[in-house]
């Protein structure tokens, strides 16, 4: 799939709302995609565009080399699948029942399933890890479950192309992290294209093989995650007043705004990182620096944080009491 | 599926037998056999024929394409609007056929409106656009709102106000025609003329064979509309279809049976019950048979077979209907609950 000189908006009663103009896009075969970008940007009107969902404003989408607009809806539907952030309306659906609509673009008129349309629905599932889920109704499953089976449904689809639209929201940490190991894995070895918009930055860091992000003056920068970082784009996209990229990590750091500083000084490099990060919470910025009037000393033997401050001597055996101590001492 | 084929068969027989049933129970009581006879050497002139052939007959079919009729009506709108209590009469769209038909009779009577050579034909006319008029101006609403109770309201608001337009109506009336129309709305399956029952089952049975053609994407749209029209159904026109089929019938049954009530809501929500699942595939010739069976059953009730009187069949299917409906919203509930 390709865009050409694609612009994405909506229209409204009075003019257009353009999100985004002049995108020249690839997404190739086997490869893992992500749409990144600050909400409102329109990663979901450019999904949706790419989907067909949504008519483009002016360019055109290709696939093979056909403008989108020109391949009727049945067709579109072997080329396309797609998974969408909509609520599911009948949770009465069986998880067989979900995959087995997949197969709606290739059934007949009463959509019985061939042995062959069943053996795909079986691997389909089986490719999600959901098979023994088979019988179970919507409703009965958890919200992570309810993904793969929509993931199910769009394999069972057998489309080039599979679209979907912020998978892993809802969802927790390890569900997010399996969502994406399995999309990465399905790209690969399925030689599919998956594109998703997600605003999990790190998870897409760590699986993408190419990031899309939106950026606020209606253009989108395309790149390698880890070009995209050497670049600068990560940052100028991202970066706030009270956000940080760190280049090294490649994470992003709250900014704490500092007020004092303290010496610091501890042969343990687990306990200086983890002290420096606890007491930067509250602006005090931990230094090696044995010039400054105010001192904190980890003693190993002991176990304790011993500070000297504006003369006052103080341990403590843990950071919260510390923290809480000096919190005190600004009031 | 197997077990699913054995309730349609179970389903089928009892069909056949309450057909029968329906026949030969009456204030005049005629045996089965009798009623076999009867039926296979045609009219022989006797007082019996004419009333199977004349009198039980045309009702009994007529029960059944209105059974089927309004319940196919009520799944169609059902899945339209994503919500287990529509149905033509809940939505108003019953009410709306009532205008139609007041404003035929009363302005008609009175000249207003020339009859036209076919009055069965002009009678339909105005029912299905009263009916077509009120389920336009609630999708419209319903865009807006689409929350079962919200949906309900709306309905019954428009019930009134289609309500309050018929009273006007009545008001300019000669009591002749306000007496005929009063008539109509106890609803009864007996009034029918072997002309205006082959319409009804014209518009029925052809209603039916095109649902058949929208079980698939009906199925699609169980999802989403996005999701449907992802997977290349084309939403907008499944949607005119539904609307066009639903008015259709609600208009037509409505003109020639009068209101009748509850049957479209509940046996959608009876067959889905029955057969365990939301499948078009499944739920479009089951409602159609389950329809069927209910309103041979009201309508055998309504006769009182042995007695000489009857019950409006309007209060037959109210008194199995409401309660229906109260089930379906106690069931909601838990389900919103859990």
């Amino acid at each position: 799939m390709e865009t050409r000189k694609l612009s994405i908006g909506y229209r409204l009663e009075k003019g257009v709302k353009v999100l985004g103009e002049n995108f020249n896009l690839n997404l190739d075969k086997g490869s893992f995609v992500a749409l990144l970008g600050p909400n409102g940007s329109g990663k979901s009107t450019l999904i949706k565009t790419l989907s067909g969902l949504l008519q483009t404003l002016e360019g055109e989408v290709l696939i093979d080399g056909i403008n989108l607009k020109k391949i009727n809806k049945a067709q579109r539907a072997r080329k396309i699948s797609v998974v969408l952030t909509d609520p599911i309306y009948t949770q009465g659906l069986s998880v067989f029942d979900v995959v087995s609509l997949g197969r709606f673009p290739y059934t007949n008129w009463l959509g019985k399933l061939t042995d062959k349309d069943e053996a795909i629905i079986q691997e389909s599932l089986e490719l999600v890890d959901m098979h023994l889920f088979k019988h179970r109704k919507l409703l009965t499953l958890s919200d992570g479950e309810k993904q793969r089976v929509m993931i199910a449904k769009a394999l069972a689809q057998q489309s080039e192309i599979v679209i979907l639209d912020e998978p892993t929201a809802h969802l927790d940490l390890i569900n997010r992290v399996e969502i994406m190991k399995l999309l990465q894995k399905l790209a690969h070895e399925q030689e599919r294209a998956i594109l998703i918009s997600t605003h999990e930055l790190d998870l897409a860091m760590q699986s993408a093989d190419v990031l899309w992000l939106m950026r606020e003056d209606k253009q989108i920068s395309v790149g390698a995650p880890e070009d995209l970082i050497l670049n600068n784009s990560m940052q100028e996209v991202f970066a706030k007043s009270s956000v940080d990229f760190d280049h090294l990590t490649g994470m992003f750091k709250i900014k704490h705004e500092t007020k004092a500083e303290m010496h610091f000084q501890s042969d343990d490099a687990q306990i200086f990182l983890w002290s420096k990060k606890a007491l930067e919470k509250i602006g005090v910025a931990l230094v090696d620096n044995k010039t400054l009037k105010n001192s904190l000393i980890f003693e190993s033997d002991s176990g304790l944080w011993k500070i000297q401050i504006n003369g006052a001597e103080e341990s403590f055996s843990s950071l919260a009491e510390l923290v809480g101590y000096l919190k005190n001492l600004r009031e | 599926m197997l077990k699913r084929g054995r309730i349609f068969i179970l389903l089928a027989i009892l069909l056949l037998l309450l057909f029968m049933a329906d026949i030969a129970l009456g204030s005049v009581s005629i045996s089965l056999s009798n009623v076999w006879e009867l039926l296979l050497h045609g009219r022989d002139g006797s007082a019996l024929s004419y009333i199977i052939w004349d009198i039980r007959l045309p009702k009994a079919i007529a029960a059944v394409m209105v059974g089927s009729g309004l319940s196919i009506s009520g799944l169609l709108l059902q899945s339209l609007f994503r919500n287990p209590l529509a149905g033509p009469s809940v939505l108003g769209i019953s009410s709306g056929a009532s205008l139609g038909v007041a404003t035929y009779v009363m302005a008609g009577g009175m000249g207003v409106i020339s009859y036209g050579l076919l009055s069965a034909g002009g009678l339909a006319l105005f029912s299905i656009a009263g009916s077509l008029l009120v389920l336009m101006a609630v999708m419209a609403v319903s865009v807006k709102v689409n929350d079962t109770v919200s949906l309900l309201i709306v309905g019954i608001m428009f019930g009134s106000i289609t309500g309050s337009l018929v009273s006007v109506l009545q008001y300019f009336s000669t009591a002749d025609l306000v007496q005929h129309f009063i008539i109509w709305t106890f609803g009864s399956l007996g009034a029918m003329t072997w002309n205006e029952l082959a319409l009804v089952a014209a518009v029925v049975l052809s209603s039916s064979l095109a649902t058949l053609f929208l079980m698939k994407p009906l199925n699609a749209l169980l999802l989403s509309d996005q999701y449907a029209e992802s997977m290349g159904v084309s939403v907008k026109r499944t949607r005119h279809w539904i609307i066009i089929i639903s008015s259709l019938i609600a208009g037509v049954i409505t003109a020639f049976a009068g209101p009748i009530v509850f049957v479209g809501v509940a046996v959608p929500h009876l067959t889905r019950n029955l057969f365990r699942t939301v499948d078009h595939r499944i739920l479009v010739p089951a409602v159609l048979l389950v329809g069927s069976i209910l309103m041979l059953i009201c309508d055998i009730i309504s006769e009182m077979p042995g007695s000489s009187i009857g019950l409006p069949i309007n209060s037959v299917t109210a008194l199995f209907g409401a309660p229906v409906v109260i089930w379906i919203i106690l069931q909601n509930r838990r389900k919103n609950l859990g």
